[in-house]
């Protein structure tokens, strides 16, 4: 327990299981004692409740910071402009002290103290921008918003918080969104930078919440770039599978290691997301139609090309592992196939653009969906995971459901196929849930 | 002190230290710079207010004496001399696209070309809630009559200090 974080979902089963074993006598008194002990099982109603408190704490505080800077603001007029500034600094001060005061010098109330912390970095946000109204500077709001989460990561990695390595993530991605289209050039290798520095964190303090927020965040915010250096749906299906050879394969090396296998499960759902996403856009007749402008333009091609060789990589480190687990092995093949596709769709369509056989490059796109959604569905029934089904399930039918709307076909042929696409997601709900009823029954 | 909290009060000075970052250049061309007093331009009446500031514009925004500016890629630094007429008011006498030393009589305000003007970083002024709504009808009222103190520093960077129309100044 001390080196591995286990999650809390395992926690609440193997409580539940411990209570039948010992009434089956497959365990006894002492054995389940133990094993209550090693998982600290019976702190768990304190630690949510420890939870609940923080968020508490943090919305109250949130709650009094927004009063305060209210009040400054409402008299604004009459107050001097040192007066202003010593105020809010005052204020900024004043919740880091206190907090960090009560958090980890008398740690009287931990909670409490953690949540002035965070505090203190939201009114270090807002005082950015009541020095810009104090001394009528009206810059670009990103500027301010990547000024925020410089002092946020910094505050995060000084106090080993994740609330406030989280405010940085959220406030950069918003100032990246809302900059992108003024510095092209800077912001291409932007979100690796940010991920570098965000995922250290992360990894650091081993926090889930963190490495899947900055690496969604960083995903995103490279497909967002690639979209606004040329536009239009391309650019989508380009960026999104190198993004997803990244992140899946980061998690397969992940999964694998004793340190951070924590990492393993959200680094591969994350990827499975990117290629869903790339998939998904690249199987639009429209994509194929918007790929001549693409050409025109090369700003795309650094973070692309930046992204496809870091995920090569991962999947080279992690190819051997793989291999050797056979649980692995289907559904790692099963998304890299479907990456393939999609990278293969993507690279034929200049080759074929002006000709009749594009179509096979639409074609390619959309068994990449299927392909991914036939392992998604294989992977629920052989994990017994509920979620990794319906993820499959719900991703072909909405591949479904956009090619019939997408092509005009007649009225009665639509009515068929989603009355047969109806039932066949009906069926296949039960079939899954009796399913996984003779194969776990006592979990149910 | 302890490791811990001296990584505390780095990260709070680190946090102090942006903060302090975002007014300095204005806090310097307060401190230092010489007054002068600018003519406003008609910017779009029905768009005063950008969101809690008010949009300015000023006749050295697009000045007369050259059209040579017009023809320099967006972006550009650019230094305008400007000289005062008999009434007090500042005006652009030349510009140029590099610095230029300045005469006795005469002040340079540094801008950027935009598409179809010059910006000073001067075309904001934040006015308080309670004040907007007079500001804005007394500015769409008597556009052409509005002034602006502005503050230049030796290196031409200017900082906007009150907002003059007719007898009416409005400092915040």
């Amino acid at each position: 327990m001390a080196n591995r974080k286990i999650s809390n979902q395992f926690r609440e089963l193997l409580k539940q299981e411990l209570q039948i074993w010992q009434t089956d006598s497959i365990i006894s008194a002492e054995q389940s004692s133990s094993l209550s002990q090693k998982y600290r099982l019976d702190q768990m109603q304190k630690e949510s409740t420890h939870l609940l408190l923080f968020v508490i704490y943090i919305i109250g505080a949130v709650l009094v910071g927004a009063g305060v800077i209210s009040f400054v603001a409402a008299n604004w007029e009459n107050i001097p402009a040192a007066a202003k500034v010593a105020m809010i600094v005052a204020f900024m001060l004043a919740c880091h002290f206190i907090g960090y005061y009560l958090w980890r010098i008398s740690a009287i109330s931990p909670r409490l103290g953690h949540a002035l912390v965070v505090l203190g970095t939201l009114v270090f946000g807002a005082n950015i921008g009541l020095m810009a109204q104090i001394f009528h500077i009206k810059s670009n709001f990103y500027n301010g918003l990547f000024a925020w989460a410089i002092g946020a990561i910094i505050m995060a990695y000084a106090v080993k918080s994740v609330p406030n390595a989280i405010i940085a993530i959220l406030v950069w991605f918003i100032g990246f969104c809302s900059g992108v289209d003024d510095h092209e050039r800077i912001f291409a290798f932007l979100p690796f930078v940010a991920a570098a520095i965000f995922l250290l964190f992360a990894y650091l303090n081993r926090s889930v919440p963190a490495f899947s927020l900055s690496s969604l965040a960083a995903g995103f915010a490279t497909v967002i770039y690639v979209w606004h250096s040329v536009g239009g749906l391309a650019s989508y299906g380009i960026v999104a599978p190198g993004l997803a050879l990244l992140f899946f394969g980061w998690g397969l090396v992940s999964a694998r290691t004793t340190k951070f296998h924590i990492f393993g499960s959200p680094a591969m759902i994350i990827g499975t997301i990117f290629i869903a996403f790339g998939a998904y856009i690249s199987s639009f007749k429209q994509y194929r139609l918007e790929f001549p402008e693409l050409l025109k333009e090369r700003l795309w091609l650094a973070p692309t090309i930046t992204a496809y060789l870091l995920g090569i990589a991962a999947w080279l480190a992690a190819i051997k592992q793989v291999l050797s687990d056979t649980n692995a092995k289907w559904i790692t093949a099963g998304l890299f196939v479907s990456s393939v596709l999609v990278v293969a769709s993507v690279l034929m369509t200049p080759v074929f653009m002006d000709s009749p056989d594009s179509f096979w490059c639409t074609v390619c796109a959309n068994v990449a969906c299927f392909i991914l959604a036939a392992t998604l569905v294989a992977n629920g029934f052989s994990s017994l995971d509920r979620q990794i089904f319906w993820a499959g399930v719900m991703f072909i039918a909405l591949v479904i459901t956009s090619r019939f709307l997408e092509y005009e076909t007649g009225l009665l042929i639509k009515a068929a196929v989603f009355i047969a696409c109806g039932i066949c997601l009906i069926l296949a709900g039960v079939g899954f849930e009796n399913y996984l009823k003779q194969r776990r029954p006592a979990n149910e | 002190m302890s490791n811990r909290t001296l990584w505390f009060v780095i990260a709070l000075g680190a946090q102090l230290l942006i903060l302090a970052a975002v007014p300095a250049q204005k806090i310097h061309i307060r401190a230092t710079g010489k007054t002068i007093l600018l003519k406003t331009a008609p910017v779009d009446p029905y768009s005063i207010m950008s969101g809690y500031y008010v949009r300015l514009g000023y006749e050295i925004s697009n000045p007369k004496v050259s059209d040579e500016w017009k023809k320099w890629p967006a972006g550009k630094h650019v230094w305008v001399m400007l000289k005062a007429d008999p009434n007090g008011i500042w005006d652009a006498v030349s510009v140029h696209d590099r610095q230029p030393s300045v005469p006795n009589d005469g002040v340079i305000i540094k801008g950027k070309t935009s598409r179809w003007r010059i910006e000073y970083g001067i075309e904001s002024y934040f006015i308080p809630e309670d004040a907007r709504d007079k500001v804005t009808q007394d500015l769409r009222r008597n556009l052409k009559e509005a002034k602006a103190e502005v503050k230049v520093d030796s290196a031409g960077n200017a900082a906007i200090t009150k907002l003059i129309i007719q007898d009416r100044v409005y400092a915040y």
